[in-house]
């Protein structure tokens, strides 16, 4: 694993965490799951986010 | 400890920017409010108190997110009812509703301490299951707007009248059964 | 204490119906006043419960935010730790079998997407506090 592949690893794992410490702060208000986006927020980047703001922040109709 | 409106607005705006000592003179200021309404919400004495105590908690830890341009006391209000709402989704009793004897005979006997009659009217009230009752306070004795209450509720501006409606149909009901006057005191009917 | 208040804000003139509405509506706040408007008030009047001192009130107030801050670390830092292993894992499949990594993050958008419809209904438990 060459220097690239550290840096790439730890943006990456930092992109996550901030990701899913953001879903967690903002659902625990909002959402009834904030442990759900949380964890899916770990495993990948952006589908949370999108989902999370047609679902939970989108005013509903 | 009575805030005038110049003390008001400044409170809140401290409070909303995290100033201990301005919320909990909002607090206090509007503590006699909340718990007549939520007194009047639940018929309970008991779950008032809890409920009051649980809408002040969730008002210091929301504080940030409260416009300033509103009332301190509409918001609580508007906390309280949701509480209440949850608390009595959770137990089932939103709809389907049975009037606690105890927990109104309790209120009653309290009402009769400080020399008050007891209306019988009220009775008629507490038999309203809450998802009724309480649009009907916020509407006809509080005053708040059909937007408001649609709001605070999560219901549709039609259930919204809907419920009013019922309600009210059958309030109206109850107290011409009973054959009692309306106030349940010794005044004479009087014709509107 | 009843506070009457009226939203229409509308620049148009209102309909017949508009106008039979409003006026069932004013008839019936009438009714539940001459019915209830006596009994709630004194009912009111002789509710006059002990507010907290102002010192009891501040000391909640800095407890509980204490308390609540605390409990905020304690869930992020379960959550930081958890995604310490949560992202490892997927680190070492992603090095172990590419394959196996994608199907992975697949199955993580169909099983969040079945969760989603399943629980739409109870999205209305938290609502919106503000106001």
């Amino acid at each position: 694993m060459d220097e690239l592949d550290i840096v790439i690893l730890f943006s990456v794992f930092l992109i996550l965490l901030c990701q899913s410490t953001w879903l967690y702060m903002d659902a625990r208000h909002r959402s009834r799951y904030p442990w759900f986006w949380a964890i899916w927020g770990l495993i990948q980047c952006p589908m949370p986010l999108i989902f999370y703001w047609l679902i939970v922040r989108r005013k509903r109709s | 400890m009575i805030l005038n409106e110049t003390e008001a607005s400044t409170a809140i705006r401290l409070a909303v920017r995290g100033d201990e000592k301005a919320l909990a003179s909002l607090l206090q200021a509007n503590y006699t409010v909340l718990y007549r309404y939520m007194l009047k919400v639940t018929m309970n004495k008991s779950l008032a108190e809890d409920l009051v105590q649980e809408t002040m908690l969730k008002a210091i830890e929301r504080i940030g997110t409260f416009r300033a341009k509103a009332k301190f006391s509409t918001w609580l209000i508007s906390i309280g009812t949701r509480l209440y709402m949850d608390e009595m989704r959770r137990k089932g009793r939103e709809r389907k509703w049975r009037t606690d004897e105890q927990a109104l005979q309790a209120i009653r006997f309290e009402a009769a301490m400080s020399q008050e009659e007891w209306p019988r009217a009220l009775d008629a009230l507490a038999d309203l299951p809450p998802d009724t009752r309480v649009p009907i306070l916020l509407k006809y004795y509080y005053g708040y707007s059909y937007e408001e209450i649609a709001q605070w509720l999560d219901i549709p501006l039609g259930t919204v009248k809907s419920r009013l409606h019922n309600g009210l149909n059958r309030l109206r009901k109850e107290l011409n059964e009973d054959g009692e006057k309306p106030n349940g005191t010794e005044q004479q009917r009087t014709a509107e | 204490m009843a506070r009457s208040r009226t939203g229409q804000s509308s620049s148009v003139p209102p309909n017949r119906r508009e106008i039979e509405q409003t006026r069932t509506e004013a008839e019936d706040a009438q009714e539940f006043e001459s019915l209830f408007g006596d009994s709630l008030r004194a009912w009111d009047a002789g509710i006059d419960p002990p507010p907290p001192h102002l010192l009891e009130l501040e000391k909640l107030v800095v407890q509980h935010r204490e308390e609540t801050g605390r409990k905020l670390w304690r869930e992020l830092s379960r959550l930081w730790l958890i995604g310490l292993l949560v992202i490892g894992v997927l680190f070492g499949l992603l090095q172990w079998n590419v394959l196996a990594f994608a199907v992975v993050q697949v199955a993580a958008i169909a099983a969040a997407a079945v969760f989603l419809f399943l629980t739409r209904k109870n999205k209305e438990a938290e609502r919106r506090w503000t106001n």
